[in-house]
Formats: structure tokens, C-alpha cells, sequence
């Protein structure tokens, strides 16, 4: 610690910026979360700090009455199964990368990058052409090869710091112990591995959960909507149902939120050692 | 019968030779140290007879049985890593209990087992902390203990002590002979350094560009160096090597011709490269006249620096507190002393006067 932020002055401004800027990140969600719960004629109206009297109304009708139940089916199934393809096919090839002697892993390496440098509606449009040749288009699982452009690079490039930055001699050490190839692999490396497989997890369900780009290309049914569709269409609709689009955006940070309470330990972990050693 | 015995072993990578034909025969007990510079192919050696690199070519026995091809894990190895390589996120005692748990070994037995290595190297203390928690010699101590607590055929060490001080460096070493004795197993220890190969070394294999230079015990090696290679890399300070004539016999060391001495008894007339260890060398009333640049003080010891004519000399004195820099002293040398090594393919020159004392 430097001797600047010792000073009780300094010490005083630090904790002021630290508040500004949280309170700055806080008040939106807070507001989304407030809103979603206070009467319409208070929402619309005069709307104050701190909501009068708090009602259930938006929830019950979001669920009721909507889609919403089947849109937030479908952005979980989309998310999860996302988040197992970019966890196992991530895993094994930038193992293969760093451990293996493969033929142009330095291009593999470099496409995975130039492949997240696309913006997603770049991608989207050729992508939709494919999937209507092969008789994908408007099915999850065309949503789930889409997200996997974004997700796989992204879970690629982290992993591939970490493995690398893990010495080889300690599955080595694992095979003299008595373990195979996949035993060191699995008892070793991806124990160790935890905080950037979490990290790349939580990206990989968050990019997922919260893209309308491809979702908006990809899907045209009501049946498989996506929620940030489902959201969107909601607004675009004869009466702007305000109370309605904030319950269900709080119901989609919901999951994220219990993610991040439960597993910030290794995200964090994840960051920095992705970011000293990557 | 030899414990682990390697034939022919030879490694390509691609069309690049890393190691070509070393053959050797380790018998139970025996300490065997691979020395040789950086890339002599050395820790490649050690890694094929661990399993951790294909073998290209040759065969290995360990025990009565040939595991060329098998697995690290079915060769009835242990090794220690030059990094450790301990698994940070489990305990000492799992660290320990790892290769136990992995054969199979009933918990009760994997406890007894490991608290037993673990009073043997003094770390009983430290078996619930996490190796972060370590010091560099407290890592190395559990290196060895998850390597003895297997209790295996043969010990791997490839360059165990690089990472530790100068000081703990030299207790270690200790330790490991003293432990390798009382265990009785075979070891092969990779280092790079002289010194810990002739100190720890029941036999010291010399390698260079992935060629055995040669195969003999730590003495044997130092007084009789097969090559002009061994002859610089054994010993410390390093012996003086320099181009020398033999004629009348006598060992020529200039253009002129009262720079020399007396030639070892039946040296062959011709150019040689002559090689005189500094501490075969002393200042003498009588000699060549030695031009000293430099004095170091070792303690007990007095190394001098400096030339006879051309020729850069070290000369190891007992301990000499009346020379300086500066000063001209007389030297001379016992003409048995002197290594005779054929100037072109380098190896050693035959003479009757170091044939005889070498296989005391």
C-alpha cells in the first residue's frame, strides 16, 4: 500500500470514488428490480426512490399470461447446452494446443481469435443461409451453434493461458504416480483448472442468456423465442407494458446473479490469473 | 544382476539425434550420475528410462522385465523433478499419498507409509500445510518423500537440487547419498554440475551432443579423463589444456625450447594436447618461470593465476599468503601427472607413467 492512500484524506476520497462508482453500476439494476414491484399508477406517474407499496401484479401476469414461462425454457436450454459444448470442445482443444505437438496450432490459435473479433450480425445473416440448407433454421439448436462462434473462441483463448501457464512436469509427475495420460488430466490439471473453467463458464452462459442478435436472425417461431426476444416483442407490441418488461428482465439477471454470488471466488481468480499468466 | 540396464538406447527427434547409443547396466545400490553441459542429452536420457519420452530406438530392462514400451506408471519408477512439480492443490500428506492411492494401497497402509518417509525427512510437521506454503528445501524434501514412499525400483533425479541455495544445496546432497545408502534402491541423479556428480556418483556417465564420452567412478574419471572433453569438464578449477610437442622426452609448451618438462615415461613423439590439472602444478625452487596476474585466496587453498610465455596457467597452491599479482614464481610438474591426448580425434594418449596408478 502506498503511503498516499494511508493518509486519512486520501483514504476518505478512495472510498467516495469506490462508492460513486457502485452506486452508479447499483441504481440501475436497483431501478429495474424497484419497478418491477411497485403498482403501475406509481410507476407511470410519479415514481419515487423508494416504492410505497409493493405488488406481485407484473410477476403473476408475466407468468400467467405470456409466453414468458416457454421463452425463459428456451433461453435456459439454449444457455446450458452452450455452456457443456463450450466447456468440453474449449477444454480439449486448447489442451491439444498447448500440450501437443499439432501441425499450425499458432493458426488455430490466431483464427479462434480473428473468429470473436466478427460482430455477431456478421456472422448471423451466412449463417442463417447454412442453416436453412441443412433444415435447422428456427430450431434451438441453430441458436446453440451460433452462441458457440461467440463462446468457443473466448473459451479457447482463456484456457489456453491457463494450461500454458501450467507446468507439464506436474501431470508428468501424475503418470510416474500411477496415472494414465486422461488420469493426470483429470485429477491434476483440471482440479487446478477450476477458477478459469468457472470464468469461462459464466462468460460462455452470459453471452448465451443475453444475446438478441442471433436470436432475432435464427428464430421466427412465438414456440422458440428466446427471452431477450420475447422482452423485446413485448415492447413492440399495442400498449407499452412497463411493469411487465421489468419483472422479466429482473427474472433474466435472477440466474446470473445466484451464478455470481456462488462462484465470484473463482471468477476472480480466473480474471487475474488469465490475465498475469495468459 | 543389473537392476535397470539400458541398450542402445537412442532418441530422434524428427531427423535430430538428441541421444545415440547409451548403453549401461545399473546394478542394485548403485548411485549413477548423468553428468554433461546443458543439451548433452542427459534429462532426455533420464525421461526415456522414466517413460515420459518415447524410446526411438534400443531397449530398456528394469528388473528382469523390458519395459521399452510401457507405460511411466508400470516401470516401477519414481522421479523428482527439478521444479518439484508437487500438486499445489492438495495437502503434503495427499501429495505424498498420491502414488500410494493411485496403486491401490489401503488407507491405513498409505498412512503409515507416508508418516514413516515423513519422520525420515524430518516434515512430519508440515504434512497438512499446501506446498505454497514452503520453503524451496522443505519442497524438495517432500519431492523426495513422494518418491521414497513408493518404494520403487529405481529413483529418477533430474537436476533435484538447481533451485535450492549454494548452502542447502551441499546439505541436501548429503541427505540424498545418506538416504540412497540406507534405501539400498538404484538412482540415477541428471545434474550438471561437477562437483555433486563427483561427490554423490558411485559411477559417473559423461555426456555430450547425446554421446556417452565416458562411464567410470568419480576418481577413476578424474585421473584418468578419456577425452579432451572430460578432461575439462571433471575437476574444479579446470585443468589447464593446451597444444604441446613431445620430442626427446621432453613436453615442449612454446616455440623455444627450454618451455618444457619432463614427458610421462613412453609418451610417443608428435603435437599433443597437453593437459596439467592446476593442483598437479606447484611452485617449486626450480621450474618454468610463471608470471602471476591474479591470486585468489580460497581458504586453505591459494589458486594462482597467469602464464608461462603465452600459455594461460593455473597453478593451486596450498595456502600462500607471500605472492602477489605481479610476481614471477617458479613452477614445475610431476611428469606422471600430465595428461597426453592426441591432438586430432582427442582421445587419450597411452602412457606407461598414468597407466599404472589409475586402477588402485
Amino acid at each position: 500500500m502506498t503511503p498516499a492512500i494511508r493518509r486519512p484524506a486520501a483514504r476518505v476520497g478512495l472510498y467516495f470514488a469506490a462508492f460513486a462508482i457502485a452506486l452508479y453500476s447499483a441504481f440501475p439494476i436497483y431501478w429495474m428490480v424497484s419497478s418491477s414491484l411497485r403498482p403501475t399508477q406509481e410507476l407511470l406517474l410519479n415514481p419515487s426512490l423508494i416504492p410505497s407499496e409493493l405488488t406481485l401484479q407484473y410477476y403473476y401476469s408475466l407468468l400467467a399470461q405470456t409466453d414468458y414461462p416457454r421463452q425463459f425454457l428456451n433461453s435456459l436450454i439454449v444457455a446450458v447446452a452452450t455452456v457443456a459444448l463450450t466447456m468440453v470442445l474449449s477444454v480439449m482443444i486448447a489442451y491439444g494446443v498447448t500440450r501437443q505437438r499439432i501441425r499450425g496450432k499458432k493458426a488455430i490459435i490466431a483464427g479462434m481469435l480473428y473468429a470473436y473479433m466478427f460482430p455477431p450480425l456478421l456472422l448471423a445473416i451466412p449463417l442463417y443461409a447454412m442453416f436453412t440448407k441443412v433444415g435447422l433454421n428456427d430450431t434451438l439448436f441453430s441458436l446453440v451453434i451460433s452462441h458457440l462462434t461467440m463462446t468457443m473462441p473466448l473459451g479457447v483463448w482463456f484456457l489456453w493461458g491457463f494450461f500454458k501457464a501450467m507446468p507439464f512436469e506436474l501431470e508428468e509427475a501424475a503418470m510416474v504416480d500411477g496415472c494414465t495420460r486422461l488420469g493426470a488430466f483429470l485429477r491434476v490439471v483440471l482440479p487446478l483448472s477450476v477458477p478459469g473453467l468457472v470464468t469461462v463458464a459464466i462468460f460462455a452462459f452470459l453471452l448465451s442468456w443475453t444475446d438478441y442478435t442471433f436470436a432475432l436472425v435464427m428464430i421466427g417461431s412465438d414456440v422458440n423465442k428466446t427471452v431477450p426476444l420475447g422482452l423485446a416483442s413485448m415492447i413492440g407490441a399495442f400498449d407499452l407494458r412497463w411493469g411487465d418488461v421489468m419483472a422479466g428482465s429482473t427474472l433474466i439477471a435472477l440466474p446470473l446473479f445466484i451464478a455470481f454470488i456462488l462462484l465470484s471466488r473463482y471468477f476472480v481468480q480466473g480474471l487475474t490469473a488469465g490475465a498475469v499468466k495468459g | 544382476m543389473a537392476e535397470v540396464s539400458l541398450r542402445k538406447l537412442r532418441k530422434t527427434y524428427g531427423g535430430v539425434v538428441a541421444v545415440e547409443g547409451v548403453s549401461l547396466d545399473i546394478a542394485r545400490g548403485e548411485l549413477i550420475v548423468l553428468l554433461g553441459p546443458s543439451g548433452c542429452g542427459k534429462s532426455t536420457t533420464l525421461r526415456m528410462v522414466a517413460g515420459l519420452e518415447s524410446i526411438s530406438g534400443g531397449e530398456l530392462f528394469i528388473g528382469e522385465r523390458n519395459v521399452t514400451q510401457l507405460e511411466p506408471k508400470d516401470r516401477d519408477i519414481a522421479m523428482v523433478f527439478q521444479n518439484y512439480a508437487l500438486y499445489p492443490h492438495k495437502t503434503i500428506r495427499a501429495n505424498l499419498g498420491f502414488g500410494l492411492k493411485m496403486r491401490g494401497i489401503d488407507a491405513a497402509e498409505t498412512v503409515r507409509r507416508v508418516d514413516e518417509v515423513a519422520e525420515m525427512l524430518a516434515i512430519t510437521h508440515l504434512l497438512d500445510r499446501k506446498p505454497r506454503q514452503l520453503s524451496g528445501g522443505q519442497m524438495q524434501r517432500v519431492a523426495l518423500g513422494r518418491a521414497l514412499v513408493r518404494n520403487p525400483a529405481v529413483f529418477l533425479l533430474d537436476e533435484p537440487l538447481s533451485n535450492l541455495d549454494a548452502k542447502l544445496r551441499v546439505r541436501m546432497r548429503e541427505e540424498i547419498a545418506l538416504l540412497q545408502k540406507r534405501i539400498g534402491k538404484a538412482m540415477i541423479y541428471v545434474t550438471h554440475d561437477q562437483t555433486e556428480a563427483m561427490t554423490l556418483a558411485d559411477r559417473i556417465v559423461i555426456m555430450r551432443d547425446g554421446h556417452v564420452q565416458q562411464i567410470g567412478a568419480p576418481l577413476e574419471v578424474y585421473d584418468r579423463p578419456q577425452n579432451v572433453f572430460v578432461a575439462g569438464f571433471i575437476g574444479s578449477p579446470e585443468m589447464n589444456l593446451f597444444p604441446a610437442e613431445i620430442a626427446n622426452g621432453r613436453l615442449r609448451m612454446g616455440p623455444s625450447a627450454e618451455m618444457s618438462l619432463p614427458a610421462p615415461a613412453g609418451a610417443p613423439d608428435g603435437p599433443v594436447t597437453a593437459g596439467l590439472r592446476p593442483e598437479a602444478m606447484h611452485v617449486a625452487p626450480q621450474g618454468l618461470p610463471f608470471a602471476v596476474r591474479a591470486v585468489e585466496q580460497l581458504g586453505s587453498q591459494t589458486l594462482l593465476i597467469g602464464s608461462i610465455g603465452d600459455l594461460s596457467l593455473r597453478v593451486m597452491e596450498g595456502r600462500r599468503d607471500d605472492i602477489r599479482a605481479g610476481d614471477t614464481v617458479a613452477v614445475s610438474a610431476d611428469p606422471s601427472a600430465i595428461h597426453l591426448f592426441d591432438r586430432e580425434t582427442e582421445q587419450r594418449l597411452a602412457t606407461t607413467a598414468s597407466a599404472a596408478p589409475a586402477h588402485a
